[in-house]
């Protein structure tokens, strides 16, 4: 097994179980490929730092506003389907 | 408008009523205003057309976030099949237009390029999460990704949906998703490496 496959199994590993042949491909590699190993736990951080950001992105969700003008086109917009569809 | 009171629903109040909450569940997931704004407009109209298919005990907003959720994994969809049909099939392009320049050409060994190879980091998660500088520069670095990639991103952490929900949502295989958030993992690393963990 080369950098590139044990890099993507570590990703797969995230969402699936393994295969015997595979966990046991990336086990050895693991053993003595030291940038691997560190690419494994930078993994980890980077999946953490994704989270902590849609976890961010959603608190802030409330704050975003729409603008004014736009809101006055939609809002024209609708008026007119809303009134041809009373007719 | 009788028959509107009757069904529960009352159109002439949406926008000033939902419009705001709308756009801000759009614009943080989409993160393009233009098109935000497209999608509450769309969201709107065929909720009027839809009207009919209104359940009598459901909420008025809840209803319409269905419709604008929907309406946002069809812009995901549509998106990727414009631009990037063949990003399972193409290895992922260097910053000079390069084949993949992660990984030395799998012949060979496909061990790490010296550019790429991961670094020791100095900054760790816990002072990173602290920083705002730090969320910039990880949405900066997230707005390379591929549009699909990020849409998946979106669902995952954002929406919490599991791959099987992601791969249907976009017509994707589990292992089209793993290659993408693969690839999509070695981008980010390097970049938030380049920009953030050894800046």
């Amino acid at each position: 097994m080369n950098c590139e496959s044990a890099a993507a199994l570590v990703e797969k590993e995230r969402d699936r179980k393994l295969g015997l042949a595979e966990r046991i491909g990336l086990w050895i590699h693991m053993g003595y490929c030291r940038l691997c190993r560190l690419f494994y736990k930078q993994s980890n951080i980077l999946d953490d730092s994704a989270k902590a950001y849609a976890d961010k992105v959603s608190k802030e969700e409330k704050s975003y506003k729409l603008k004014p003008e736009s809101k006055a086109k939609i809002n024209h917009a609708f008026d007119v389907e809303l009134k041809n569809q009373n007719v | 408008m009788a028959e509107e009171k009757k069904s529960g629903l009352e159109p002439e109040k949406w926008i000033e009523r939902y419009s705001d909450y709308l756009y801000s569940f759009a614009y943080a997931r989409l993160r393009k205003e233009e098109v935000a704004e497209d999608l509450v407009q769309d969201t709107f109209f065929s909720a009027l057309r839809a009207r009919d298919t209104f359940l009598h005990n459901a909420s008025e907003k809840t209803w319409l976030v269905s419709i604008l959720k929907r309406k946002i994994i069809d812009y995901y969809r549509k998106k990727s099949t414009q631009n990037e049909l063949n990003i399972f099939d193409k290895p992922v392009q260097g910053s000079d237009g390069t084949r993949d320049h992660f990984f030395e050409d799998t012949v060979h060994s496909g061990h790490w390029t010296d550019a790429s190879a991961p670094k020791e980091w100095e900054k760790d998660f816990e002072t990173s999460v602290e920083s705002d500088e730090f969320y910039d520069i990880l949405k900066q670095c997230m707005t390379k990704l591929p549009e699909k990639t990020a849409a998946a991103f979106t669902m995952k952490n954002m929406d919490g949906l599991d791959t099987e929900e992601i791969c249907k949502e976009l017509g994707i295989t589990p292992s089209n998703y793993w290659v993408m958030m693969h690839r999509a993992k070695l981008m980010l690393r390097e970049c938030m490496e380049k920009n953030w963990f050894t800046a």
